[in-house]
């Protein structure tokens, strides 16, 4: 007998979040997808391809020391993959739209949401199971840093609904 | 040295299209700290030309091996008013650097996204 169990916090479809064992479940997984995969072809999900492939670009165009003009260090290869989670971790179906993508001086890699001058989220990954963040919020503010597991911390989807919510 | 007066605009060179949006404003990286240093450089541009603030942007692009893109100035105030400091660093001739930075990466990343949100981008 198979037992399959949905983990109900995870606020993403685009991972199978399952605690479950046996044939019918690696079935179900294999058949969730196929949906997903399908669902991919949508506008929507055509943004995370083109989001992932911006991404790598930066990564690409940044991997030399000094890029910025002074004295960046290279993007990690450990940011990098970071930053592939995290976006492959957004919730797919959502108001939420996919990240623009940068550099920082650091190492990081930054993924941007920003809507004005003082409606921006900055979040940034170095492949240190961290999320380092800042936000604008009209005259509010907010900075942090959040263990990054197996999902997004509740505390930066939060900070995204305070943009598009 | 003469030091800053909170009057004084600061100008930011870049050499990173990375480091503006395609609507021309200007992103937070801008401002992050040399990471070997904890500074940010900047030049003192109140009393000259646009033409001489290219000029010395050239020559600091000469130095780094990247054509200059452009600038983000900024006034002294707004830097100030963060409780960062402004330390004149000749030469090169009218060079400052942005001090103070905390060691707190979110922090700098707030500031960094305030200073950025009153700069003005100049592309070259």
């Amino acid at each position: 007998m198979s037992t399959l169990i949905l983990c109900k916090e995870c606020p993403n479809i685009s991972d199978f979040q399952s605690i479950g064992f046996g044939y019918d479940s690696l079935e179900l997984e294999s058949y969730y997808y196929n949906i997903v995969s399908e669902l991919r072809k949508a506008e929507t999900l055509g943004r995370l391809d083109e989001t992932l492939q911006s991404l790598y670009e930066v990564f690409s165009e940044c991997s030399e020391e000094g890029w910025d003009g002074y004295d960046a260090y290279p993007i990690t290869e450990g940011a990098y993959f970071e930053a592939r989670k995290f976006i492959k971790s957004l919730p797919l179906i959502s108001i939420i739209p996919m990240p623009k993508i940068a550099p920082e001086p650091s190492g990081e890699i930054c993924l941007e949401w920003f809507k004005g001058n003082h409606q921006v989220l900055v979040i940034s990954v170095r492949g240190k199971n961290e999320i380092i963040y800042a936000g604008l919020f009209g005259i509010n503010k907010t900075h942090g840093t959040e263990y990054f597991g197996d999902s997004i911390p509740s505390t930066v989807m939060e900070n995204l609904k305070r943009l598009y919510y | 040295m003469v030091e800053v007066d909170s009057s004084e605009i600061l100008a930011r060179f870049i050499f990173s299209i990375r480091m503006y949006r395609a609507d021309n404003s200007i992103r937070h990286t801008a401002f992050i700290p040399n990471p070997k240093n904890s500074e940010t450089s900047v030049f003192r541009i109140s009393d000259i030309s646009d033409d001489e603030i290219w000029e010395i942007g050239d020559s600091v692009g000469v130095i780094r091996e990247k054509p200059i893109l452009g600038r983000a100035d900024i006034t002294a105030a707004v830097v100030m008013s963060k409780d960062l400091k402004i330390i004149p660093e000749e030469p090169p001739e009218r060079h400052a650097n942005i001090i103070g930075w905390s060691n707190d990466l979110s922090k700098q990343k707030m500031i960094a996204l305030e200073l950025a949100s009153e700069a003005q981008l100049h592309l070259k």
